[in-house]
Formats: structure tokens, C-alpha cells, sequence
């Protein structure tokens, strides 16, 4: 489960965010994972590959 | 007054002679492969023209080209400046299959052990710093006939057979200053009197001296045969009283006096093949046809020429192979091994095959009854009914009917065909094989075959042309007049040409116009007096040229100089250069000072066109005969048969028909209809007279010609991008080293095209250019606005790429965008070059760039520019490398608008998402075809700036049915150093080693292929690095790690696809300083290939770049000099740094040199300097990598860390070196394949004669005892397996399989 979230950032950000599976760049949209913790994704798939590999852990 | 012509292919010769009123005469006669003049002689004997009537007398041959295909060409001494003998074997570092390891490179023409330096040198400037001495004349001559005296020719050189010694001689910056060449030239003429000599200044007066080896190897090889030919032609024509001087062919459509030919062998290497286009272009001319392809069909091959908008394409380079180049105009066309003596085989996977194997003229094809047994197109024709077996060569030459039968029969057996059907499926599958290479001249050049006619001739070629027009969809055939006789033709109607260049070095700061014009004046004088000399009485039309660049450009534009421009100044002659730069280029930088590096004249004596009679109207008559001929889909129809000169202008018939002349058959399928012109030609279409509609919208997907169009026409985009890169970029990283490419997107940003270039980049653009648009948002762009990028936590490789990226508009409304990443050679930080390994942050490796736009509407952002010239070292090359930048974007601007309007956005949307699909399928089924499984290996650095510690990169490819995830998981954490990958560098790496894993040729490099590849890479570690980390050496030193990993890995599940480790480091060297002579500021990223790794069936490739970078070169020694204050002492391969194997690692190079200003600031990045390149299944490493220096009052070299104190020998910043002080470059050599004493004993002797490997490294590794015998060395036999045994007696234990531990790399539990 989760859901789509914008990012939001004034034009002096320069920061970027990762996907916190697979590493790539995000540029606009984060795919947001809440449960047991928050964690951003840069798509669904990347978030049901660590949910399936953390279950397999 | 007789022109005669003649073409001596390598079935026939053919002679058309042609007098004052257009009366023709024509004779063709088997060639005479041992003595082709006797093959001459006999066209002319049997043509009955009186030899005292001809005034002009013009040979086009294939000798030459033959020689080289078929390896029959002399054997090669050959003489270079001492230390640079292994110019030949060391080549380029750039492969041309990206993904392919298995391509080995083509033998340069020389063997090692026949490679002899001779000491002298000269600079560039052409002074000379190492006289050529008397004393090592003498030596060298010795030497030379040491070499002479092994084969039994001391002194008489060429023994009229080809099978001779020949010479061939290049030294250093000979074409600026020749004096040493033309010295040894004079001795070596003197002591060997008769033994051919080439020099390299005189054969390709061009700077790059690799391209002057192989031009000049070439040259020697097929000096002696082509010599001999000419000699003895010329002999017999005297004897026959022929009054005209004997001229020959040149590959540019001109001809020159046989005397000069055998001094300019390379510029008559394809005279045979040039006539046949200027022939098929005059008749396509006589028949209006704008766009055609010429199609010369002959016995052993077949070669296809483009006409486009009425003329001929000329090209200043030929390549024969990969990296072989012949440094010399040509026509521009393409060869393709299928003949009519093409033989017919059944292959191992129980299909038809058919060439490139000839039966050439001697024995021939079955039918010729000269003893030939296996099967050949023409005795195909022959069983079909094709080729009357007793009207061939006009009835002189009776064919066999019987045993074309029996010769085809044999194919027909094991196919389950009748004999007739294996027949008709030899000539498709020949016309199959033709169609391919028609298709290829005209779509890889993004032009659409359907709207070109096909100019049919050659013996051949008129029984094959309509049918292979039909098949491919072009518009009509025509069939010239004597279409057996066109390339003969062509040497008739071809202009006197003479070209005269010099080498000048004039400087647009320095140079007099007067200068210029006196060279002018002596070259103008030189061509005229050749001109008249090679028999042209006319009034010469004289062109000048000079070839201009902007100061640090690679490339040349050839600018008119009119007298007008001769009568100006100096400054209206470089007014003109950035007047024509931006005019090809759409920039000038009007500041920059501008080169002239050579002056051409080109003295034209035009002959005026043959008026031949026109036909006669007629009726058609009565058919000669009837006879059955078969066709697909008929079987044997009853055939009328016309004598062709019986046929009047005006006639139309249905086929089917079969035309007769002498020198060919032009059939006539029977839904073809043929209409005879006035000119004589004959056009062959379709009856109906209707061509396929060209598709539109959503059918385009289902249709393969348009979507092979499309994918072309996109290619070619991106192709034309990269070669407008390429020749106006400043830099030699950017200009040489080809390390950029070019790309295009679609709306939905995915990738749908790119230039083969550098695999690194390649994929890089297809995370970097989504971002980049996602971040800014689609409005962001408008039309002429240019986003310049290079930040890496932004999607770029490493800083010094920079992504110029451009929206391509089409009637206002965005529809892709153009990309071209490119390495930007110097963009500040804090070292010269911005390549600062013990950079811990990003904001001391250079200038950071997130994306912002530096074109706005087409126009300059001034602000920006500024910003980024004042924080780069080098600012001008940074201006002119961005410039061509911009030109590469404005080619996409243009073609790929032109590209929609051709065929609408619907069709282009659904073609492109068709063609990704398409690829999509093909990768997946590459990936089933891999076992599943999940397979680990380890890679590592050694150490890094700071510290000894190794870090390694951990991979876990998991191969699950159609899909693959590479996880780096595993891997060590950031470094505090420059050596971390972005993430784009990862994934770049991890595409290319899983392409490179499956080892595929041809890969559709669009988004499809990649959507089955996963990747894991966590933020913060080696291979994700965070802010504000450091990167710059992660793209040079850690993507060939990753790939190697990659490679180790996959070697468990495709151990006979993938190689032993290669090089693996860049051997990065930058430097920067001030330039002694002329006190600006330089820099430079010197780097080096490395050897390659072996495979299960065979030794690795010497001296190629890292796997990363297929397109990458070496600046050639010549250019570096030329730039900057170093000279050379040594470039060599490295004997014994490939690693030992059943299979050879292959060698890497060493390079010394000296440096001349007075400080210089050198950094480096490189790895594998305490252990090599890893081996496989008991392989062994490749010699490892080092960067030494001497410094002004050592006697000798020790490593950086030696010499300064440094931790790492390999990874380190800013060390001063000045005037006097040495550098010695050692790259690593490739890892081993198999167990090395597995290795056969003859092979290692080979090596060690080669000097590949050393006597005592042939016992120490590989168990191989040698001994004098007689002279020279043998292997020891008995020695050798009581060594071998004592050898394998001794190991611990014996080689895992795969043995892929080793302490660089290891195999994961």
C-alpha cells in the first residue's frame, strides 16, 4: 500500500531524493510507503521488490 | 581515334572502345589471375580494333583490392622512427561492436617481428632533434637484408608473382619534413635495387601517423603484383605499336599515367570498382534518374553505389576493416561478397547458403567445365533457363549444362528439392543477400529505396536486377547498353584529375597572404604539368582549396580559394573560414585564431562525354527462340528470346522475356514489363505500375519497410549529430577521443534512438534526460532553448559530462528532444583537467551545473556563459566545445522535424513505440535463453588517495526468466575520494556488462532493450554516492570494475560468451601548464587502452579501451605533440602483459616521454598496479598497471609514490614535474584465459618471435622450452613435456573451474 506525493521545494532546493530501494533520482514524485515507517520510493514496483525481499530476509 | 577502356575484374576482363563519332567496339575475355595483362591482351586481340588508333588507353583493375581480400599481397618490412615500431600492431583503442566481445581485430598487414625502428626523429615543427645517421643507414640496410635473406630475396626484391618482400617506411612527422624518409628511401633503392619501396610521405602526406602505417603497409603489399601487372601490360601494348601512354584508374572516378601508379598505390586501391559507378552514372543521367543505386553485378562480387540528386558521393577516407584505413579519395560504395561464382552450400543448421566463397574464374562455376564441382549462382541460372548455355560470352564460351545440373543437385539432395527448386532458391537467396546491401546504402544514409531506380549491369547483374528490384520495392531497373561492360565504360568516360597538396602551417595571427599564394602558385604548376604530361591537351580547370580549422579543431573544412580571395588579404581569407563555418555549422567564433594546414590543387582535364547513337524506333520482332525458363510461383514457362540488338527504340513487351547480348542476360520476370529507350537502356518495372503506398498512421507499425525506414532515418539523426560533434569540437578528448554521444527522445522521454557511441553515455541518457525534463516540467522548454547540465546527483556520469539537451518543436508543438552528452575536457576544480581523485567534495572537482539554460530562444544566456568561461582553465575549448554541442542539437532541430513531416506524428509515435516493442522481445528472449540463477563476484580498487584499503564492489545478478536484477547491495560504503559511481555511472556500467554478457552484435539501442533490467544500488555507497561526495574517477576506474564484476559473475552461467578481465582502468593522466612557445594555458586527459581479457577461443585483443568506452581513441602522438610540450620516446606494446593462458591476455602499451615546459601539473587516476587484470578457469592476471617518473638527475624510473612521497602509486593530484623530467606509462595487459601449459608449444614460439612474449616467460608460465635450431628457434619437444609435467607435479592443486579466485577479484560463496 501506498500512495503518490508531490514534492514540493522552493526554486533555491538543489537537494535531490533518492529511491530508498533501488537509488535512483526522483524528480517530482515520490511513491510514499507510511506503514511500518515512513519510506519514498521512485515507483510502486521498487516498493513491492522491498517489501518482497524484506520478507524474504 | 579510339578511347578504349578496360576493366580487369576478377572473372572477367572487358574492353570498350570508343571512337570520335560514338561507334563502339566492346570484347570481353575470362582475367588471367596468375598474368592479368594476358587477360588485356586478349580483349584487345579479340576486340579487332587497330592498336595504332588509340590515343587513350585506361586500365581499371581489382588487383589491388583482391590482393588485400585474398591476402596475397607481398610481405611487409616495415622501417619506423626507433621505439614507435609497434604503431601498425598497437592501432586505435576504439572497437566497433560495444556489446560484442568476441571481435577480434584485423590483422594490420605486418607481422611484429618484420617491425624495425631506425633511429632518427623529428618534431613537429619538423626540425630534426635525432639526425639519421650514416652509420645507422648502414645498420638498418643490414638488418633489412637479414629480413630479405630468411625469405630467399636478398637483392632482387619482387619476383613478378606478388609473393615478394616489400617495404614500407614511416616515420614520425614525416609529412612535415620528409628528409629522413626520402634519405632511407635512396639507400634502400640503392642497396635493393628492384625491391619496392613505399614512404609514407609520399603515399599519405597526412598528420596522424597510424593512418599513414596502414596506408603505406597497404601500399607495400600490393605494390609488387600491381607493378609487375603494369610492366608487363605496358611491355606487350608497346610490342602491339598502341601509341597511348597507358593510364590507370584512380578510386575518385580520375586516372593517372601508369608510371606514378606504383608510387601511388592507394589511390588506384579500388580503381576497378569506381568505373562501374561513373558508367551506371552516366546512363542513369541519360535516363533522368536523379536517385538511383548502381548495382555491379560481376562474377565474384557485387558492389552498389549511390547516385543521389544526380551525382556521384565522394568520400577522403576508405576503410577495408576495422581500424585498416587507406588514407585517399574513393567514390563512395559498398562490396558484398555474392557473385555469380558465389557457391551454394548447405550450412550446419541445414539451410541454403550461398557466397561470399567464389569459384572465381579459375576453376569457376561448374558449368565452366574447368574442373569446378561445387555449386554457383551462375550454374543456378544455367538449370533455371536463365543463361543459355550456348550463347554465354556470345556463344565463344559453350557452358555445361549438364554439370550445373549435377553441381546443383548436390545442394538439391540434402534440402529435399527437386533440382530446379534448389535452383530458384540459390538465386533468391543470392538476391536476398544483394538486397540487404541496397538496403543498407540507402537507409543507413536515412533515404527511403522505394523512391530510387536500380542501374543494373555487370555480367550478372542484368539476370538479377528486376528481380531484386521488385523484392526490395524500388522503382524501376534499368539495363545500360553493354551493361557487361559498364565499369569498362566508366574508365572511358572518367576525367584526368591530378590533386597536389602540401602541408602548411600558417596561423591566421602570423600568416602572409603572399605565403599561401606562392604555395599556390607551385603546386598550380606541378598539377598542370602532370595534367598535359598524362596526355590532356585541353584548357585544365583549376580548383583550389585549403583545408582550415579553428585553432585546437581536428578537423578540417575544405574552403574554395578563388583569385578573388588570392587578391584579397589575408583577413578576408579567414573572413571566409568563419563565413563557411557558420554557414556548414551554424557557428563561427570570430576571435579564435584560425589554422591552414594544407593547401590543395586540383588540375581537372574534363573529357567531354561520349555522344553514343541513339536506337532506331522499331517494332517488336519476331522472338530468336523459345525455350522454358522457371520462375517462383510458375515453375517453367515458355519463354520468348530477343537478340537485343534487335529491339528498336519505342518497344514495349510483357514478360516474361529474355534478353541476349553478348556480355549478359537481362530476364524479364512475367509480371515485369520492358520498355526500350532511345538511349539504348532498358527499364524493367512492374506491369501493373503500381508501388506500395507508403504507410500512414498506426499500419506504419505493421510495416517492416516503413519501420526499418524509420529506425534508419532515426539512427542516421543521431549519426549525422555525432559526426557534427566531432568535427567542430576543440578539444582532442571530445575530437580524437569521440568520448560524447548523441541522442533522441520521444514526448514520453523515453530513449527511441542513439549513436553507437560510448557505451558509458549511451546509457546514462536514459535516467539523465527524464529527470532533467520531470524536474524542469515540459513547459520549461521552448523553441531554441538549451539546458546545459552536469550535476551528478542529477543524473550525470561524473562532472565533467555535460548534457546539452534541446525540445524539438514541429509546427510549435514539442514533440522529443535532442541530447548530446558530452566529456567536457576541463571545467576548474582543484586540479588541471578536473580529474581531482583526492577531491572529498563535489565543490572541489569543478564547476556544478543543475540543469539551467544556456540558449534561451536561440540566443546566447550571456550571464551563464560568462559564469562558466571564467571557472574553466581552458575557456576557449570549453567555448568551441560547446559550440559544436550546439551544433550537433540544431542537426536534430532540422532532421528530426523533416523526419515527422515526411510521415506524420501518428505514424512516427506508432513506428517508434513498434520499434521499442520490438526490442523489447528481442532482449527478453536473450534473457530466457540464460539459465536462471542468481550469480555473485566481487571487484575492487586497490586503494585510494588516502589509504591502502581496498574497496569492493559486490554484484548479485539474478537471472529470473525474461528479466534480470543486478543488486549492489552488497558493495562498501562512500569514499572519501573521487573514485564513487553516481548512480547513472552504475547504471550505465550495468547495462553494458549485461549486453556485453550476452555478447550481441547488433543491439536496438532504445528503451525497450532496457525495461528488462533491474537495478538495486543504495544511496551512500560506492556506487550511489551522496552529497556532497566526490565522483569524478567513478565513471573512468569504477564502471570498468563494475562491468568486470558484471562479466565475472555472468561467466558462471555464459562461461564461453564472456572474457577474462580487460584492462579495466582508464590509466587517466591528467596534465595542464603553460606552453613554452606560444604561453597559453593547456590542458589534457591523457589516457590509455589496456590489453583485453582472453576468451574460451581466443587470445584477447591488444591495447583496446575499457569496456565502458567502445568509441574512445588514443589522440594520436602526432596530434599530442603538436598540442602540447611533450615528446616522445616510446610507444610500444609491453611483451609479457598478457596474462599467460591456454588463451593470451592481450598486450598493453608503455609510453615514455619527455617533458619540455618548465613545470607541469600531473594528477592521476588509475588501479590494478599491484595486482593484474583477473584471469578465468585457470588463467592467469595480465600485467599490471604503472605511472613512473624520472625525474632530472635519476637514473632511473620509480613509481610517484617513490619518486614523491605519495600514498597510492596510482591515485594522486597536483605533483609538479618540469623540463627534463620523464614519464613512463605502463597500462595493464588482460587477464588469461584456461590453463596457460594447455597453451600449444607453437603458439608460444610464435609469441616469443613476436616478441609478445619473453623466452624466459615461455618456460617460467607456460612450460615451453625453446632452442636454437638451425639458425632460429623451435620448441623443444621433449623439454618442453618434461617441463609441463614437473610444472603441473608442482601446483598446490589444480585449477578450479572457474578458477575466478584471485586477490583483485573474487568469486563470492
Amino acid at each position: 500500500m501506498g500512495h503518490w506525493e508531490e514534492i514540493e521545494k522552493p526554486w533555491y532546493e538543489v537537494k535531490i531524493v533518492n529511491c530508498s530501494l533501488c537509488g535512483r533520482m526522483i524528480a517530482r514524485r515520490l511513491w510514499v510507503v507510511e506503514v511500518p515507517e515512513r519510506r519514498v520510493f521512485c515507483g510502486e514496483k521498487c516498493a513491492q521488490l522491498a517489501e518482497r525481499r524484506e520478507g524474504e530476509a | 581515334m579510339l578511347r578504349v577502356g578496360v576493366d580487369t575484374g576478377g572473372t572477367n576482363t572487358d574492353l570498350v572502345a570508343i571512337d570520335e563519332n560514338g561507334g563502339i567496339v566492346v570484347a570481353k575475355r575470362p582475367s588471367t589471375a596468375a598474368a592479368p595483362e594476358i587477360g588485356v591482351l586478349n580483349a584487345l586481340d579479340g576486340s579487332g580494333i587497330a592498336p595504332e588508333a588509340v590515343r587513350h588507353f585506361v586500365l581499371g583493375t581489382t588487383i589491388a583490392t583482391n590482393a588485400r581480400l585474398q591476402n596475397t599481397g607481398a610481405r611487409v618490412i616495415y622501417l619506423a622512427t626507433a621505439g614507435f615500431e609497434d604503431i601498425p600492431l598497437i592501432g586505435s583503442i576504439s572497437r566497433p561492436h560495444a556489446y560484442d566481445l568476441s571481435w577480434r581485430r584485423p590483422e594490420p598487414g605486418v607481422a611484429r617481428r618484420d617491425c624495425l625502428g631506425v633511429r632518427e626523429r623529428i618534431d613537429y615543427h619538423g626540425h630534426v632533434i635525432t639526425a639519421l645517421e650514416e652509420g645507422e643507414i648502414a645498420r638498418v640496410l643490414d638488418e633489412v637484408a637479414a629480413v630479405l635473406g630468411e625469405e630467399g630475396h636478398h637483392s632482387n626484391g619482387a619476383n613478378g608473382t606478388g609473393a615478394a618482400c616489400s617495404i614500407a617506411v614511416n616515420f614520425l612527422f614525416s609529412y612535415r619534413n620528409p628528409a629522413h624518409e626520402a634519405a632511407l628511401g635512396a639507400a634502400l633503392r640503392e642497396r635493393f635495387p628492384g625491391l619496392p619501396v613505399s614512404l609514407s610521405h609520399e603515399v599519405a602526406p597526412i598528420w596522424r601517423e597510424y593512418h599513414r602505417a596502414t596506408t603505406t603497409i597497404l601500399a607495400a603489399s600490393v605494390r609488387p603484383i600491381l607493378q609487375s601487372f603494369i610492366t608487363d601490360l605496358e611491355r606487350e601494348l608497346e610490342a602491339r605499336s598502341l601509341p597511348a601512354r597507358l593510364a590507370i584508374m584512380k578510386s575518385n572516378g580520375g586516372q593517372m599515367l601508369s608510371e606514378r601508379a606504383p608510387d601511388r598505390t592507394a589511390e588506384i586501391f579500388l580503381s576497378g570498382l569506381a568505373g562501374g559507378v561513373i558508367g551506371g552514372h552516366y546512363f542513369a543521367a541519360a535516363e533522368g534518374a536523379e536517385n538511383a543505386v548502381t548495382f555491379d553485378m560481376g562474377g565474384t562480387s557485387c558492389d552498389v553505389g549511390m547516385i543521389e540528386g544526380g551525382d556521384y558521393r565522394s568520400v577522403p577516407q576508405i576503410d577495408l576493416d576495422w581500424g585498416i584505413h587507406v588514407v585517399a579519395p574513393h567514390i563512395d560504395f559498398t562490396t558484398i561478397g555474392a557473385g555469380g561464382g558465389s557457391i551454394a552450400y548447405v550450412g550446419q543448421d541445414g539451410l541454403l547458403k550461398v557466397g561470399p566463397q567464389s569459384a572465381g574464374a579459375e576453376p569457376g562455376p561448374a558449368c565452366y567445365g574447368k574442373g569446378g564441382t561445387e555449386p554457383t549462382v551462375t550454374d543456378a541460372n544455367v538449370v533455371l533457363g536463365r543463361i543459355d548455355p550456348d550463347y554465354f560470352l556470345g556463344g565463344r564460351m559453350p557452358l555445361d549444362s549438364a554439370a550445373a545440373r549435377a553441381a546443383v543437385a548436390t545442394v538439391a539432395e540434402p534440402l529435399g528439392l527437386t533440382v530446379e527448386e534448389a535452383a530458384l532458391t540459390i538465386v533468391e537467396t543470392v538476391n536476398d543477400n544483394m538486397a540487404t546491401a541496397v538496403r543498407r546504402v540507402t537507409i543507413e544514409r536515412g533515404l527511403d529505396y522505394r523512391d530510387f531506380d536500380l542501374i543494373a549491369f555487370g555480367g550478372a547483374g542484368p539476370v538479377h536486377g528486376a528481380e531484386l528490384a521488385r523484392a526490395v520495392g524500388m522503382r524501376r531497373t534499368l539495363v545500360p547498353p553493354y551493361p557487361g561492360l559498364c565499369s569498362a565504360f566508366g574508365t572511358v568516360v572518367a576525367d584526368v584529375r591530378v590533386e597536389k597538396s602540401r602541408t602548411v602551417a600558417f596561423r591566421s595571427d602570423t600568416m602572409a597572404l603572399g605565403d599561401i599564394a606562392d604555395a599556390y602558385c607551385s603546386l598550380e604548376e606541378q598539377a598542370v604539368r602532370e595534367l598535359l604530361e598524362e596526355g590532356f591537351e585541353g584548357e585544365p580547370v583549376i580548383a583550389r582549396s585549403a583545408s582550415a580549422r579553428y585553432r585546437l579543431q581536428s578537423h578540417e573544412i575544405e574552403l574554395p580559394v578563388t583569385p578573388s580571395v588570392l587578391a584579397g588579404t589575408a583577413g578576408e581569407l579567414v573572413e571566409t573560414f568563419h563565413a563557411e563555418h557558420e554557414r556548414r555549422f551554424d557557428f563561427k567564433t570570430p576571435g579564435h585564431p584560425v589554422e591552414i594546414v594544407r593547401l590543395t590543387v586540383l588540375a581537372l582535364g574534363a573529357s567531354a562525354p561520349p555522344r553514343l547513337p541513339g536506337l532506331e524506333p522499331g517494332k517488336a520482332p519476331e522472338p530468336a527462340a523459345r525455350r522454358e525458363v522457371w520462375f517462383r510461383g510458375t515453375g517453367a514457362l515458355e519463354t520468348p528470346v530477343y537478340q537485343r540488338e534487335a529491339l528498336g527504340a519505342g518497344i514495349t513487351m510483357e514478360g516474361p522475356a529474355v534478353i541476349l547480348e553478348e556480355d549478359s542476360t537481362v530476364i524479364v520476370a512475367p509480371d515485369d514489363r520492358l520498355i526500350v529507350h532511345g538511349s539504348g537502356v532498358l527499364e524493367i518495372a512492374p506491369a501493373s505500375g503500381a508501388r506500395r503506398a507508403r504507410p500512414q498512421g498506426k499500419s506504419a507499425a505493421e510495416d517492416m519497410v516503413t519501420l526499418n525506414v524509420i529506425r534508419n532515418r532515426l539512427d542516421a539523426i543521431c549519426d549525422e549529430m555525432d559526426l557534427e560533434a566531432l568535427r567542430t569540437a576543440h578539444s582532442p578528448l571530445f575530437s580524437e577521443s569521440k568520448d560524447f554521444s548523441c541522442m533522441l527522445f520521444n514526448r514520453d522521454l523515453e530513449l527511441i534512438s542513439q549513436a553507437q557511441n560510448n557505451p558509458a553515455i549511451i546509457c546514462a541518457g536514459l535516467n539523465t534526460v527524464p529527470f532533467v525534463v520531470e524536474e524542469l516540467g515540459e513547459d520549461y522548454f521552448e523553441p531554441g532553448d538549451v539546458v546545459v547540465h552536469n550535476d551528478p546527483y542529477r543524473g550525470s556520469c561524473h562532472m565533467p559530462e555535460h548534457m546539452l539537451l534541446e525540445g524539438i518543436f514541429v509546427d510549435g508543438e514539442l514533440v522529443g528532444y535532442a541530447a548530446i552528452i558530452a566529456h567536457i575536457a576541463e571545467i576548474g576544480g582543484m586540479v588541471p583537467g578536473s580529474f581531482a581523485v583526492t577531491a572529498s567534495e563535489v565543490y572541489q572537482e569543478g564547476l556544478r551545473l543543475p540543469p539551467i539554460k544556456l540558449m534561451k530562444r536561440g540566443e546566447h544566456v550571456e550571464e551563464l556563459w560568462k559564469v562558466i568561461l571564467a571557472n574553466h582553465r581552458t575557456p576557449d575549448a570549453t567555448f568551441g566545445d560547446f559550440h559544436a554541442m550546439l551544433a550537433s542539437l540544431k542537426v536534430a532541430g532540422r532532421r528530426f522535424p523533416e523526419l515527422i513531416r515526411d510521415y506524420g506524428v501518428d505514424t512516427i509515435e506508432a513506428a517508434t513505440k513498434a520499434l521499442m516493442a520490438a526490442s523489447e522481445r528481442w532482449m527478453r528472449e536473450q534473457i530466457k535463453a540464460i539459465p536462471d540463477g542468481t550469480y555473485s563476484f566481487e571487484d575492487r580498487y586497490e586503494d585510494d588517495p588516502r589509504n591502502s584499503t581496498p574497496h569492493v564492489f559486490r554484484v548479485d545478478v539474478t537471472v529470473d526468466d525474461d528479466e534480470i536484477l543486478v543488486d549492489y547491495s552488497r558493495s562498501d560504503k562512500q569514499v572519501d575520494a573521487a573514485i564513487n559511481l553516481t548512480y547513472v555511472a552504475t547504471a550505465a556500467a550495468s547495462y553494458t556488462g549485461i549486453l556485453q554478457s550476452i555478447n550481441v552484435r547488433d543491439v536496438p539501442l532504445n528503451q525497450g532493450v532496457f525495461r528488462t533490467i533491474t537495478m538495486i544500488c543504495p544511496p551512500g555507497s560506492l556506487l550511489n554516492v551522496e552529497h556532497p561526495g566526490s565522483s569524478v574517477g567513478g565513471n573512468s576506474d569504477g564502471q570498468p570494475r563494475v562491468i568486470n564484476a558484471i562479466w565475472g559473475a555472468m561467466s558462471q552461467a555464459l562461461p564461453e560468451r564472456t572474457c577474462a578481465a580487460d584492462g579495466g582502468t582508464n590509466c587517466l593522466l591528467p596534465m595542464g601548464g603553460v606552453h613554452p612557445e606560444t604561453g597559453e594555458y593547456f590542458a589534457h586527459l591523457h589516457l590509455e587502452g589496456g590489453g583485453w581479457g582472453a576468451r574460451h577461443d581466443a587470445d584477447g585483443n591488444a591495447n583496446l579501451f575499457c569496456a565502458h568506452g567502445s568509441t574512445i581513441e588514443i589522440t594520436p602522438i602526432e596530434i599530442l605533440e603538436s598540442r602540447f610540450p611533450l615528446l616522445h620516446h616510446a610507444c610500444a606494446l609491453r611483451p609479457d602483459s598478457g596474462g599467460p593462458g591456454r588463451n593470451r591476455g592481450g598486450l598493453s602499451v608503455m609510453r615514455r616521454v619527455s617533458v619540455y615546459a618548465k613545470e607541469l601539473t600531473v594528477s592521476a587516476l588509475s588501479d590494478r598496479h599491484f595486482v593484474g587484470p583477473w584471469g578465468l578457469f585457470g588463467g592467469k592476471e595480465g600485467g599490471t598497471q604503472a605511472f613512473r617518473v624520472k625525474r632530472v638527475g635519476d637514473t632511473e624510473f620509480r613509481t610517484f609514490s617513490e619518486a614523491f612521497g605519495l600514498e597510492s602509486p596510482t591515485k594522486f593530484d597536483n605533483v609538479k614535474v618540469h623540463e627534463g623530467d620523464e614519464l613512463l606509462l605502463e597500462a595493464p595487459g588482460g587477464g588469461g584465459y584456461g590453463d596457460p601449459l594447455e597453451r600449444a608449444p607453437a603458439r608460444v614460439l610464435a609469441d616469443v618471435l613476436d616478441r609478445n612474449v619473453t623466452r624466459g616467460s615461455a618456460e617460467s608460465a607456460y612450460g615451453v622450452v625453446l632452442a636454437a635450431s638451425n639458425g632460429s628457434l623451435a620448441v623443444d619437444e621433449a623439454a618442453t613435456e618434461a617441463l609441463r609435467t614437473r610444472m603441473r607435479a608442482a601446483r598446490p592443486e589444480p585449477p578450479a573451474a572457474p578458477a575466478t579466485a584471485r586477490p583483485s577479484a573474487v568469486a563470492a560463496e
